[in-house]
């Protein structure tokens, strides 16, 4: 997966300088980290769940689930 | 075997959010291993390609309908087959590793039983998370912990004057990885087993960690006699507080030559 919006949340997750920039200006924020404009779109209108989706984030539903013997 | 060629496994977790939780530890093993086998998230596949170059997904050995046991079987044998090869190998797992995980164990367990180095790091779990995000003290009014489908099927014994934990709601009696469920009548069968011990208005909670930076977890406050009509995800866990803290217990008390106020007096000065 070469997704920058993906890799986009990764450094935010990382960064909290970032994050702070993110969550005061999403659009500017996500222009200058150089994501497409459609992708920007979706910072801008803070749409958690198409980000979710994107990064997969909800895949977490799929992994183990483990019942003990 | 010479042991310079000898191959050895570490286990690690890579959080529950995308990347952030990962300690310092862990990345910098990743950095070295000579390959990473992975059951993580895709964003959190990202995360690991970006550290190491040479990173395997188990994750399409999850089959739909499949029975998790074989599958956990194929990702112990892949890891203890690539250590065999005489590789550094680091194996990661979603949240903590040892923490839901079955293949981790397992793996460290055959290659410890055949002489090989293996250990497993502590990772950031979902119950972590829901200390911090709940602000509930497990150990204030102690906690009892199960996963949901286990609960609902052993006689266990439980303590309402503890914290319950309960994991999995969404997957009550799922044993074949569907993710695609859209029914949930364990809830109902869930709620009546608990009302055997706390009252129709006792809160709950419905809990699911949050999975990226800019995302609040899901905190859902509640009574227990509504639980019937949440709508769970595979992930979601349902906190139940405790209805407060038990009687004293006299005859250890005064094996310890304490009264309650003596006990008081000690512990808040």
């Amino acid at each position: 997966m070469n997704d920058l919006l993906v890799k986009f949340l990764i450094a935010m997750d990382k960064d909290e300088k970032l994050k702070q920039q993110y969550i005061s200006d999403p659009k500017g924020t996500a222009k200058a980290f150089g994501l497409s404009d459609a992708d920007v779109q979706i910072c801008a209108k803070n749409d958690v769940d198409a980000i979710k989706s994107r990064c997969e984030a909800e895949g977490a539903d799929t992994l183990e689930i483990s019942h003990s013997k | 075997m010479n042991i310079e060629s000898k191959g050895s496994l570490v286990v690690v977790g890579t959080g529950i959010t995308v990347s952030g939780q990962m300690t310092l530890i862990t990345e910098s093993l990743l950095k070295t291993a000579d390959i990473v086998l992975s059951v993580v998230t895709e964003s959190a596949l990202v995360n690991l390609q970006m550290i190491n170059s040479n990173v395997v997904c188990l994750r399409h050995l999850y089959e739909q309908g499949k029975s998790r046991a074989l599958t956990y079987q194929k990702m112990t044998q892949r890891i203890v087959d690539e250590v065999k090869t005489g590789k550094k190998v680091v194996a990661a797992f979603y949240g903590h590793p040892g923490v839901f995980v079955n293949p981790s164990h397992e793996a460290i367990k055959q290659l410890k039983e055949e002489g090989y180095d293996a250990e497993m790091l502590p990772g950031i779990s979902a119950e972590d998370c829901l200390v911090a995000d709940l602000g509930l003290d497990p150990a204030h009014y102690g906690c009892q912990s199960y996963e949901a489908t286990q609960f609902l099927l052993r006689q266990y014994t439980l303590d309402p004057h503890m914290m319950q934990i309960i994991w999995q709601i969404g997957s009550i009696a799922d044993f074949t990885h569907n993710k695609h469920r859209t029914s949930h009548p364990g809830l109902t069968q869930l709620r009546n087993e608990l009302l055997k011990y706390f009252s129709p208005e006792h809160t709950i909670i419905v809990y699911e960690a949050s999975t990226i930076p800019i995302a609040a977890p899901r905190i859902e406050y509640l009574e227990l006699k509504d639980l019937a009509a949440v709508i769970p995800k595979p992930i979601t866990t349902l906190v139940i507080p405790s209805k407060g803290l038990p009687d004293f217990d006299m005859k250890s008390m005064a094996e310890l030559d304490l009264t309650p106020a003596l006990f008081e007096q000690k512990l808040f000065g």
